[in-house]
Formats: structure tokens, C-alpha cells, sequence
């Protein structure tokens, strides 16, 4: 039971990545790809009227793990605390310029906003990728499930860390270049003519950019927390992982050279949701691996909310899991095809 | 652990549900609104209506974003400032908290996206329908958020392990808790109150200016006849309800509502005073005799407990702020009924749009329900103290244990310029939206047109 909710967590935390991430890919490419007011609105009303809705699965995901596992998300919370209160000031802000840029028909009032989506997506990026790369590494967790980290030390791994040291910041650099591919390639996607064009190129160089991050990280991994490498050790069937995992990046690097905009964006998104399955593949059944002392580590079974509530659980979730379905479908349905750019002071 | 942290948490919360609850109570309201508009022009094909609303929908929207994006940090907050008690109670709140996000959240942004871009893509009957389903949302929402905070009110259908770790035992018994329903009612006819307010003060604004009139009939009619029902049934039997469950169940919250310090019969109700608490009387009282035991008993003498039957730290550790906090909310909410029932007994008489002195009485009113519902909030969790979950669990056990006082103050300050900023811009935002007001006649004949 314990381990089903891990993977409903990992489904909530990889759909949000994979949704929400075309968003901040998007934020970050922004000034790239639009330089002229009408093409800075045609980028934002081709994600401004499902951002929001891409952004409850952050939401749902915080819900699930304070429902499923609440051990594990007192002490990840309070843990990373300066780290999630500044991804929640940059959230703010990056939900903020979307939808404040277009209610005031200024040039400065457009340029402080864009330069807040960008500065925003950039940064909450660079933190998600972190954040992954803590998940990785472990944290110094005491004998009563609690820890605290400060922002950085001296960027080594160890005992110790930071929230920032060498390998999360490597992971984090590593999270802005996938999703800016993948912001770049919905894009391409959603968009025609001069934005299109420059989508497909810097997708293009992204991807090389990737692939260049996929040769060392693993390596990487290994070095920053040896332990990762036991469950592929004891379950040999992971080694489908890296091994779909190149044969996505080489989908994604062909079909972006014959600018075949859906599947470049499948293969992007399916890149992110292998990319997120090694990552819970590698830590299970860990919530959080302790670098102080083994026994100290949270597992999904030390830090799970009663059998009642879990068993519970699965019938609501699953109602609340087949609504979701129905009206996010029902919101792209709405919203699909190509952006028409809306005369001014009609949508973003 | 430093003594201060326990209070820069407190206000640390405080602080960010309070300036979160400024959106969400305009929102709530304001959706049953918009439905109520767009069911009438669906109803009666009368185009006026779906104008008027359209600016309503405007509102909304800014109005929502704010509460967005300031209450994704709420169900943060939980776990980075109270740790301690996100860890033994999740077994239990983190139930309805999680069915808020599934059930509730994404309902909203869903539909949200539909009512704002969809009227020019959808049928009329979709878009009423998204209208509809916004309103079902927000007030789903409320309904989790509610079921979380009484559970701490009044917690049952629980069990609490060697460990103190709590776990619930029956969802059902926690979501039909019945401390729940008075709270649900008291708290969502206020959001309607505050909504309908906000309304009729735009409404009286544009008539007393002389501009978009035919829509400001639209709104103050339709908002006087809103708020005079709600303000009247927040007073009986929403509030009556609701303080009749807290003294039976809260009595140390009563008695510091009423200034009541020693257990005694024939109980008055203090209308105004300031609460001593070296003498621990209240000074310079002025009081309807009788007429608490009245209200809370039924009889005249009857007999109330007062704070000198319990053992002192068992005491709210402010009296005197939930004191305040209670009566500035009771006073407003007596005001707020003498006021929407003239406004109604005027529309009656139809000498409402000409009383330029009611117009502005309602112009100038639309903040108060804000402050009477941030009062009525106070008086709930200021009085809940020194319980986190009442009689349970105390306030001081559930701090995050490793987070220091310094990294409160620093994300405190944070949160404090942030929503400065943020306030400021708000405003900013909402005056530009009620300057250019609901659209014109002639303006929606091009809109109709260009849809299908």
C-alpha cells in the first residue's frame, strides 16, 4: 500500500514536471523567441490560459505527500526551509507577470513583467532541479526525523551538505536546459512563422546541450551518493531505464532535426518522465536517504499515515484522479490548435 | 528552543492566512454572484445582464490570481513552519487537505480559464455552466479548509497512538463533523456579505458619478436584496449557531469573547469595555443585563462559567485581542443588517437610486466586511489558544524543531514586502478595472457579433 502511494506521488510530481515545465521552459526562452509586443502576447496566450491549471498538480503533489506520507513532508519541508520559501516567492511572481502584463498597456509595465517571467522560470527551474539533486543525495537527518539545512556550505557532498553544492547546482543547470528544450518544442508546437522558427533552432541547440549533461551525470550520481546504485544492483530489470532513456534523447535529437514538432514535444516530455522513474527508481523505498546514519534514513514506511486513511485514500483519489482527468481534458479540448493573437486588451 | 519563535510562527501564519483571506472571501462570494447573473440571462435572454457581469468576471479574475497565488504558500506553510504538527496530525488533516487540491483546485483553474477566454467559444449555456462550476469549486474549496480547521476546533473521529501521533478513523464522521456545519454556514454567508458590499459600493459608485448606470442599477438592486438576506441570517441563526457551539464546547474561548471573568448568573452583554487583566475585570463596561445568560441559556439567570473556572494556562494568552476581536465583529454584523435593511426598504419604495445619502452609506462600507471577517477569524484562532488542537494539543508543541527564530524573522520580513508590494499593486489593478467599468451598449453589439 505504502509503496502505491509513492508511485501516485511520483505520477503527481512527473505530470506536474512534465506540464507545468513546458511553462518555465517557456519563461525562460522567452526573450528569445518574442522581441516585439505581438509576439510576446502570441507566446504568453499559448500558455497563459493553462498555466494555472498545470500548476494544481504542484499543489495535488504537496496534498498527497502531507496526506500519504506527512513524516516525510514535516521534515522535507521544514528540512529545505529557505529553499521552498524562495520557490514559493518566485511561483508568485512568475503567476503574477503572466497574468498582470496584459492589464496595463505600458511598454515599462510590459518589460517589468517579462523580465519577471524570465528572471521567475529561470529560477524556479534551477530550484526544481535542485531539489531533485537533494532527493539524490541525501540530507543530514537527525535521530528524531528532522534536519535543517543552510543554503550552501562549502558546495562539497558529504555529511553536511547545503542545499546548493556541487551536484544539485549541476542538476539544477542541467533542469533549466531539458526544460527549456521542452518549453521551446510546445512552442514550436503551438506557434507559426518567426517565433516558430526560433523555438525549432534553440530547441535544436538545446538538445545537443542534453546530450552533452546525459554522457556525465549518471557518473555524477554515483559519485554524490554511492547507495543509488543498490536497487539496480538488486533489480536488474532498471537497466531498461538508461537504457530507454537514450533511445528517447536519440528520438528527440532525429526527430528535432526533421522538425517534427509533436514528436520532439512527446519525446521531450517522455524524456522528463523516464528521467523522473530512475530518479524513484534509485531511491526507493527512501523518502529521504540520511548521509548522517543509514538507520536515520525516511522510507516510505516509516513515515506513512495510518492503513485506514490509506486504504480510504485509494477510493477517493481515484474519483478525484478520474475528475482531474475529465476537465484537463476538457481545458486543452477548449484551448487546442495554434494561438490567434487576441486584439489587445482580450486575453494575455 | 528560543522562547520567540513560538510567536514569530504565530504571526508569521497569522500574517500570511489573513492577507491570503483578504482574495478568497471576495472570490467566493462574487461567484455566487456571477451565476446568479448569468442564470438570469440565460433565464430572461435580457443582454443587460450578461454586460453587468462581464466586468464582474473581470473583478474576479484579478481578484482570484491574487488568491492564488498567495494561498499556494498556505499549504506550504504547514509543513516548513509547523513541522511538529504536520507530523502528528497529517494522519488527519492531511486528509482534507489533500481533497482540496484534487477535488477543488483544479475545478477552479479549470473552469476559471473557460469563463474568462470562453464566452466568444462557447455556447451560452457552457459558459454558464463554467460559471457554475467556478462556483462549485470555490465553495468546495471552502468546505476542505473549513473541515481541516474544525477538526482543530473540535477534533473527532480520531486516534492517537503511544507515539502522539493522531490518525483519523472514520473520513466520513471527520467531514460531517458537527462543529462543520455552523462554521460552514457562519463562514460562507460572510464571503456572500462581503461579495454582495463589494458589489453594491461599485454599483452605488458609478450611480453617484453618473456613469454606466443601466449596469450599477443591475448591481446595486441585485447585491442589496443578496446582502440583506445574508446579513440578516448571519446574525440567526449562522452566528446564533455558531456561539451557542462554542460555548457549549469552547468555554474559555466564550468567556473571553463576552469578558466574562468569574462564573456567575444573570450574565449581561457587554457592548463596549476594555478587559483588565491585573484586576481581571472589565473597565468601564457598558451592558444589556441579563441578556447573555438570555441568548446562551435561555433564562435570565442562568448560569455562565467565566475564565476563574479554569486553570489559568489553560486561558487564552490574549483575552483582551480575542474580546476586541469578537465585538468588533458583533457590531459590524448589527451594522451591516440596519444597512442593507434600509437599502432594501428603499429599493422597495423605489427611492433607492434617488437617496444620494444611502448611495454613499453603501459606496463607503464595502471595506468592513473585510475587517469583520478577519475580527471573526481572530476571535476563532486567537481564542482556540493554547491549543493547536483544542485540548489536545498545544500551540507551543508544533514548531518546526530544527527552523530558528532568525530564519522565521527573515522569511517573515519576505513575506512581508512581498505582499506590500503586492497589495499596492491590487489596488493599483482594481481602480483601473472600475474606472473603465462594464462595457457599453454598443460596445457588446460587437462582441455578440463575433461570436457564433
Amino acid at each position: 500500500m505504502e509503496a502505491f502511494w509513492f508511485i501516485v506521488l511520483g505520477v503527481l510530481l512527473t505530470l506536474f514536471i512534465v506540464l507545468d515545465g513546458f511553462d518555465f521552459g517557456t519563461g525562460i526562452i522567452y526573450h528569445f523567441i518574442a522581441k516585439t509586443n505581438d509576439e510576446r502576447r502570441a507566446v504568453l496566450n499559448a500558455i497563459g490560459p493553462i498555466w494555472d491549471g498545470n500548476e494544481v498538480w504542484l499543489i495535488i503533489a504537496g496534498g498527497a505527500l502531507f496526506f500519504a506520507f506527512p513524516i516525510a513532508y514535516a521534515s522535507i519541508f521544514s528540512g529545505y526551509y529557505l529553499a521552498l520559501i524562495f520557490l514559493l516567492w518566485l511561483l508568485i511572481f512568475r503567476g503574477l507577470s503572466m497574468e498582470l502584463r496584459s492589464q496595463i498597456s505600458n511598454p515599462l509595465w510590459h518589460t517589468f513583467w517579462d523580465a519577471m517571467l524570465t528572471i521567475g522560470s529561470v529560477s524556479i527551474a534551477l530550484l526544481l532541479g535542485v531539489a531533485l539533486g537533494n532527493v539524490l543525495r541525501g540530507a543530514p537527518l537527525d535521530a528524531d526525523g528532522f534536519f535543517f539545512l543552510p543554503l550552501w556550505t562549502d558546495f562539497r557532498t558529504g555529511v553536511y551538505p547545503g542545499i546548493l553544492d556541487w551536484f544539485t547546482v549541476l542538476i539544477g543547470v542541467f533542469s533549466v536546459v531539458l526544460l527549456a528544450v521542452h518549453g521551446a518544442n510546445f512552442i514550436a508546437l503551438k506557434t507559426v512563422g518567426v517565433i516558430q522558427d526560433r523555438a525549432r533552432k534553440i530547441a535544436r541547440k538545446g538538445t545537443l546541450i542534453v546530450i552533452l549533461f546525459a554522457l556525465f551525470l549518471p557518473v555524477a550520481s554515483y559519485v554524490a551518493q554511492p547507495m543509488l546504485l543498490e536497487n539496480y544492483k538488486l533489480y536488474w530489470i532498471g537497466i531498461l531505464l538508461p537504457i530507454l532513456s537514450f533511445f528517447t534523447l536519440l528520438g528527440l535529437f532525429i526527430t528535432r532535426r526533421k522538425d517534427n514538432d509533436l514528436y520532439a514535444f512527446l519525446s521531450s516530455a517522455f524524456l522528463i518522465v523516464l528521467l523522473m522513474l530512475s530518479v524513484a527508481f534509485s531511491v526507493f523505498p527512501n523518502m529521504i536517504i540520511a548521509t548522517t546514519n543509514p538507520s536515520y534514513s525516511l522510507t516510505i514506511y516509516n513515515t506513512a499515515t495510518s492503513e485506514y486513511a490509506l486504504r480510504t485514500g485509494l477510493i477517493w483519489y481515484s474519483v478525484g484522479a478520474f475528475l482531474a482527468l475529465c476537465y484537463t481534458l476538457f481545458m486543452y479540448r477548449s484551448f487546442k490548435g495554434k494561438v490567434s493573437l487576441p486584439k489587445e486588451g482580450e486575453g494575455y | 528552543m528560543d522562547d520567540s519563535i513560538i510567536l514569530l510562527d504565530r504571526l508569521h501564519f497569522a500574517f500570511n492566512i489573513i492577507f491570503h483571506y483578504l482574495f478568497p472571501q471576495l472570490t467566493m462570494g462574487l461567484a455566487f454572484i456571477i451565476v446568479v447573473f448569468k442564470s438570469i440571462a440565460l433565464y430572461t435572454k435580457n443582454e443587460a445582464y450578461n454586460r453587468a457581469v462581464r466586468f464582474l468576471i473581470k473583478l474576479f479574475a484579478i481578484n482570484f490570481i491574487f488568491g492564488v497565488v498567495t494561498g499556494i504558500p498556505m499549504e506550504f506553510l504547514f509543513g516548513t513552519n509547523w513541522a511538529e504538527f504536520s507530523r502528528r496530525t497529517g494522519g488527519v488533516i492531511g486528509n482534507t487537505l489533500a481533497m482540496e487540491g484534487l477535488f477543488a483546485f483544479l475545478l477552479e483553474s479549470a473552469f476559471l480559464g473557460l469563463l474568462l477566454f470562453g464566452e466568444k467559444r462557447l455556447t451560452p449555456i457552457v459558459h454558464w455552466f463554467s460559471a457554475l462550476m467556478v462556483f462549485i469549486g470555490t465553495w468546495l474549496s471552502g468546505f476542505f479548509i473549513l473541515a481541516t480547521n474544525a477538526w482543530m476546533q473540535h477534533p473527532v473521529a480520531y486516534s492517537i497512538d503511544s507515539a502522539g501521533l493522531f490518525s483519523v478513523t472514520s473520513l466520513p464522521e471527520m467531514l460531517t463533523n458537527p462543529w462543520l456545519f455552523w462554521q460552514y454556514l457562519h463562514n460562507m454567508n460572510a464571503t456572500l456579505i462581503t461579495a454582495s458590499f463589494v458589489v453594491a459600493s461599485i454599483g452605488a459608485f458609478y450611480l453617484l458619478s453618473n456613469k454606466h448606470t443601466e449596469s450599477a442599477r443591475l448591481y446595486v438592486r441585485t447585491a442589496v436584496i443578496i446582502a440583506a438576506i445574508a446579513t440578516v441570517l448571519q446574525i440567526f441563526p449562522f452566528g446564533d449557531g455558531e456561539a451557542r457551539q462554542v460555548f457549549k464546547h469552547q468555554p474559555t474561548k466564550a468567556a473571553a469573547m463576552e469578558g466574562i471573568f468569574h462564573t456567575q448568573k444573570g450574565v449581561p452583554f457587554v457592548l463596549f469595555g476594555q478587559p483588565n487583566m491585573d484586576t481581571l475585570k472589565l473597565d468601564n463596561p457598558i451592558v444589556i443585563p441579563y441578556a447573555d445568560s438570555l441568548m446562551v441559556t435561555g433564562t435570565m439567570d442562568g448560569e455562565i462559567k467565566g475564565l476563574n473556572s479554569f486553570p489559568k494556562e489553560d486561558w487564552p494568552d490574549s483575552v483582551p485581542l480575542v474580546f476586541y476581536a469578537f465585538h468588533v465583529m458583533v457590531i459590524l454584523g448589527s451594522l451591516f443588517a440596519l444597512i442593507m435593511l434600509t437599502a432594501l426598504f428603499l429599493l422597495w419604495r423605489k427611492k433607492l437610486f434617488p437617496s444620494r445619502w444611502m448611495l454613499w452609506i453603501l459606496m463607503l462600507s464595502a471595506p468592513l466586511p473585510y475587517l469583520a471577517t478577519i475580527s471573526g477569524w481572530i476571535t476563532t484562532e486567537a481564542g482556540r489558544q493554547p491549543w493547536l488542537v483544542y485540548g489536545l494539543m498545544r500551540t507551543v508543541e508544533g514548531a518546526s524543531p530544527h527552523v530558528s527564530s532568525g530564519n522565521v524573522l527573515f522569511t517573515l520580513l519576505g513575506f512581508t514586502l512581498i505582499y506590500l508590494f503586492m497589495g499596492m499593486l491590487f489596488v493599483t489593478l482594481v481602480i483601473r478595472v472600475i474606472t473603465i467599468g462594464p462595457p457599453h451598449k454598443s460596445e457588446s453589439i460587437e462582441i455578440t457579433q463575433g461570436s457564433k
